[in-house]
């Protein structure tokens, strides 16, 4: 019943087991096309101390493996970086996009105060969607454009327990819009936390943050937390050294149960969330000066999950799941309220030298826009079906050749049936070392704003276009017919990792994509809106392609037990085509071609701990962002057994920088240095 | 700035390697330490309320400095933990925990004998020791060439000895002993 072949429930560490169906999380990993490891924590080399042990912590631990930390499956068939909690924590890191600027393949620009590009192997833009996010196992790219509000998910949880972060195309593991890559957030089990854990600091961009999390036990087999959290963050700052408006804060209040006996699991959150933000430049209005400032925006909602899994006496694991998201949200340009229910199912079973793993996924979501004279959807509302099914057969060739088989059939709410099938090879060099090479298909299916928006980006005043002339509207409108984008990816990839604790990842790949979705500029339309404007209006086209190819490297070392080093290079070359369309222009010259990264943590005995952390950007010629320099360090100290002070610097190389500029959203606002303190107590 | 890059290899200029000890007693360690947390004593095992929980080590002592250090500074149940290595169950006087090393199963057997029924957590490095009254032994599953240390516990003998553990760490256990495994 061994490792990434067995069926999961024979191995107890696999503790996310119950997370959720759809989610491709531990023991089900095998439904993966990408299994990922078992254990949280990997494995120990040298005489560490741990520090703080939990009983599951040390039994997840193996004693003959590489490293101290967490890292993918040895034998995973993907590009796959696993960042855990502890890492991150001692990095001083607070949210998600932070964290994943270390990501080998990622690149995150930060626009403002609350909002965040991140992407994976390109298209950097304003609006990322070719990146799949999930909590827990509960997808949380937005239906409206398929992007993800950051905003909302940006912060890291105080029980965070890993992130795993998978390049490349997955559309037969995760469906639909998994097309440059995901980023798997896993909290941890109520079991592993367990009493009482309070946090508050303080500094200089993130002005106030606290959380409080209780943990208990609920009968023998069963554990429960309940927790808080909330931060408040200051503005950015302009190109003239004032702010920039978009300070906000945010409260988030949930609990978590988790149930483990031999043969079930069960796992269930709930969580509610508020938070409000200054709102940064303005929008388009009909009269003069045809243009005003945002009211105060808000993101408020809240979700309920639930997941059992259970294995079968035959051998065989059959796991169901299933969530409800409410979420209202008021965020320049859109004013939108939804609800999602999503439900799943699935079931994994080995025949003989076969892993066979199958599953169905229904969505339906209800989604309501408030229309504007900036932003208005026909119809305002859309009521959306979603399901879609999957296969996945994973065959030991030979002992030390595999092959994983994965098709995932979606019929999507505007482009009907998809198809993304998905071929892994991997082959064992040694016991060190391993090769792997994908192909596959992934589509980013076109969405509710692809298909019925109308975009005022400003209104020009009178008189612009030659004496007598109305205002004219500046309209990105939407269009039904739009096709579904679609990436053709060929990947290739070796580790390797040797005795003295260090270990190496390549991977290179080469993206065919087409049917892009570019904007046609129509001719002035003086008739449709005349007499009181006249319209440019863009329309969307499926006339792109685009070409990518790449490499990113990622090496860990840990010369002495107490001192761990990180490093990432990745390099992206990628031409988005026709020229002719300025988005393809910038789409070819917004994502950073160079960025390189190294990460120490270093512990020095007596309880201090240090913690740091440098990140290089190449510069982004279209979007006129100069390369730029990333630092990040930490130093904290326990001061009893209970309670810890950390003093964590941020974009500490110049005093700021910006990331992101962009025509659709002129703000030149610029990431300043920034420091913080916290205290955390435990008991 | 630059310094920060500096700062990044102060490990080189200022750490010494400092290895032996196999990894499997990090864990290991690392459990000890989780058990005086999760076991309870009677409070007459103590002589006052703040008296130290003992931790002894008997006959050869594979932790090397790792069980020190894991130990150093920690609490547990706000009492401070001291650790001994004795050559002999007759030093074992006022130890709340026993820990008996590698040693032949004969003299762990007579070792264990020697403590038995007194208030004192004897742990084995094997988990046979069980059957002769050890109330925690460390099991190791190997899977594919790698190996995980967990923990058995014998439920009798840990009553005999009038202690209790929490039911969070018997979850933890791999396998409890409910009967007595050597009738």
């Amino acid at each position: 019943m061994a490792g990434v072949r067995s069926l999961g429930f024979a191995n107890d560490y696999e503790k996310y087991a119950g997370q959720y169906v759809n989610a491709r999380n531990s023991p089900l990993h095998l439904v993966i096309a990408i299994p990922m490891f078992a254990t949280t924590w990997g494995a120990i080399a040298d005489n560490v101390i741990i520090r703080d042990p939990t009983f599951e912590e040390l039994a997840s631990l193996t004693v003959t493996s590489v490293t101290g930390t967490a890292r993918p499956q040895f034998t995973t068939p993907a590009a796959a970086h696993v960042f855990t909690a502890e890492e991150l924590q001692s990095l001083g890191v607070r949210t998600i996009p932070d964290a994943l600027r270390y990501a080998p393949g990622m690149q995150v620009s930060q626009f403002d105060a609350h909002r965040w590009s991140v992407s994976a192997r390109g298209f950097n833009s304003i609006a990322v969607d070719k990146l799949q996010v999930l909590v827990d196992g509960r997808s949380v790219y937005t239906p409206l454009w398929s992007g993800v509000y950051w905003e909302q998910h940006a912060w890291l949880d105080q029980d965070l327990d890993r992130v795993e972060v998978i390049r490349g195309p997955a559309g037969s593991v995760w469906g639909a819009n998994t097309v440059n890559g995901v980023v798997n957030i896993l909290s941890r089990s109520a079991r592993d936390t367990q009493g009482t854990a309070l946090t508050v600091g303080t500094g200089t961009e993130e002005k106030a943050f606290g959380s409080f999390r209780y943990g208990g036990a609920a009968g023998e087999h069963a554990w429960y937390r309940a927790y808080v959290d909330y931060s408040r963050n200051d503005d950015t700052e302009l190109g003239n050294g004032s702010a920039t408006g978009d300070a906000w804060e945010m409260g988030r209040v949930g609990v978590r149960y988790d149930r483990e006996d031999g043969a079930s699991r069960t796992f269930i959150k709930a969580e509610a969330h508020s938070g409000d933000f200054d709102e940064p430049g303005f929008v388009a209005t009909p009269t003069p000066p045809f243009r005003t400032i945002l009211p105060r925006g808000f993101n408020r909602g809240g979700f309920v999950q639930a997941a059992w899994s259970r294995k079968l006496p035959d051998g065989a694991e059959l796991a169901v799941g299933g969530w409800y998201e409410r979420l209202e949200r008021r965020l320049q340009p859109t004013d939108e309220r939804s609800d999602t229910f999503d439900v799943g199912v699935r079931y994994g079973k080995q025949f003989g030298d076969h892993v066979i793993n199958a599953g169905a996924l229904y969505r339906y979501i209800d989604h309501e826009t408030i229309p504007s004279f900036a932003l208005t959807f026909s119809p305002a509302d859309h009521t959306l079906h979603q399901w879609s099914g999957f296969l996945q057969d994973e065959i030991e060739l030979a002992p030390s050749l595999s092959a994983t088989l994965g098709v995932r059939v979606e019929d999507t709410p505007f482009s009907g049936q998809e198809w993304q099938p998905n071929l892994r090879l991997s082959w064992s060099l040694s016991e060190g070392q391993l090769l792997w090479a994908a192909v596959g298909r992934a589509v980013r299916t076109p969405t509710i704003a692809d298909e019925s928006r109308r975009y005022v980006v400003r209104v020009s005043p009178p008189g612009t276009f030659g004496p007598g002339s109305p205002p004219v509207q500046q309209q990105v409108l939407g269009d039904p017919d739009l096709q579904s984008e679609e990436l053709l990816a060929y990947e290739l990839g070796w580790r390797g990792r040797w005795n003295n604790g260090a270990m190496l990842s390549a991977s290179a790949f080469y993206n065919d994509y087409d049917d892009l979705m570019v904007f046609d500029r129509l001719p002035l339309d003086t008739v449709t809106l005349a007499p009181q404007f006249w319209r440019m209006p863009l329309v969307p086209v499926n006339a792109g392609s685009g070409r990518a190819t790449g490499a990113e490297v990622t090496g860990l070392w840990r010369p002495i037990p107490r001192w761990r080093l990180y490093g990432e290079v990745s390099y992206l070359d990628l031409h988005v085509l026709p020229p002719a369309y300025e988005l393809s222009r910038v789409l070819t010259g917004s994502s950073a071609q160079l960025q390189a990264s190294l990460r120490s943590y270093f512990d020095l005995g007596d309880d201090w701990e240090i913690g740091v952390g440098l990140r290089y950007v190449d510069d982004l010629p279209a979007l006129r962002v100069e390369s730029f320099v990333g630092a990040e360090m930490r130093i904290a100290k326990d001061l009893t057994n209970r309670v810890k002070l950390s003093l964590v610097g941020q974009n500490l190389w110049d005093s700021r920088h910006a990331e992101f500029r962009s025509g659709s959203f002129p703000l030149d606002s610029y990431i300043e240095r920034s420091v913080y303190v916290a205290l955390t107590w435990r008991r | 700035m630059r310094w920060l890059l500096w700062l990044m290899f102060l490990p080189v200029t200022v750490v010494a390697a400092n290895v032996s000890g196999a990894p499997e007693y990090s864990i290991k360690a690392g459990y000890i330490l989780l058990f005086t947390r999760y076991v309870e004593w009677p409070q007459s095992a103590f002589a006052t309320a703040k008296a130290p929980i003992q931790i002894c080590v008997l006959g050869t002592d594979p932790f090397g400095p790792v069980l020190d250090q894991t130990l150093a500074g920690q609490q547990s149940q706000r009492r401070p933990l001291s650790l001994r290595r004795i050559a002999d169950p007759h030093a074992a006087d006022g130890c709340h925990v026993l820990f008996i090393g590698t040693a032949a199963m004969e003299q762990t057997k007579q070792w264990l004998a020697a403590v038995s029924r007194q208030p004192v957590l004897t742990i084995s490095d094997h988990s046979e020791a069980l059957e002769y009254g050890a109330i925690l032994g460390f099991v190791s599953e190997v899977e594919d060439g790698r190996a995980r240390i967990r923990f058995e516990a014998n439920l009798p003998s840990m009553q005999r000895a009038g202690l209790s553990a929490s039911s969070q760490m018997l979850v933890a256990a791999r396998k409890v002993h409910r009967d007595d495994p050597g009738i």
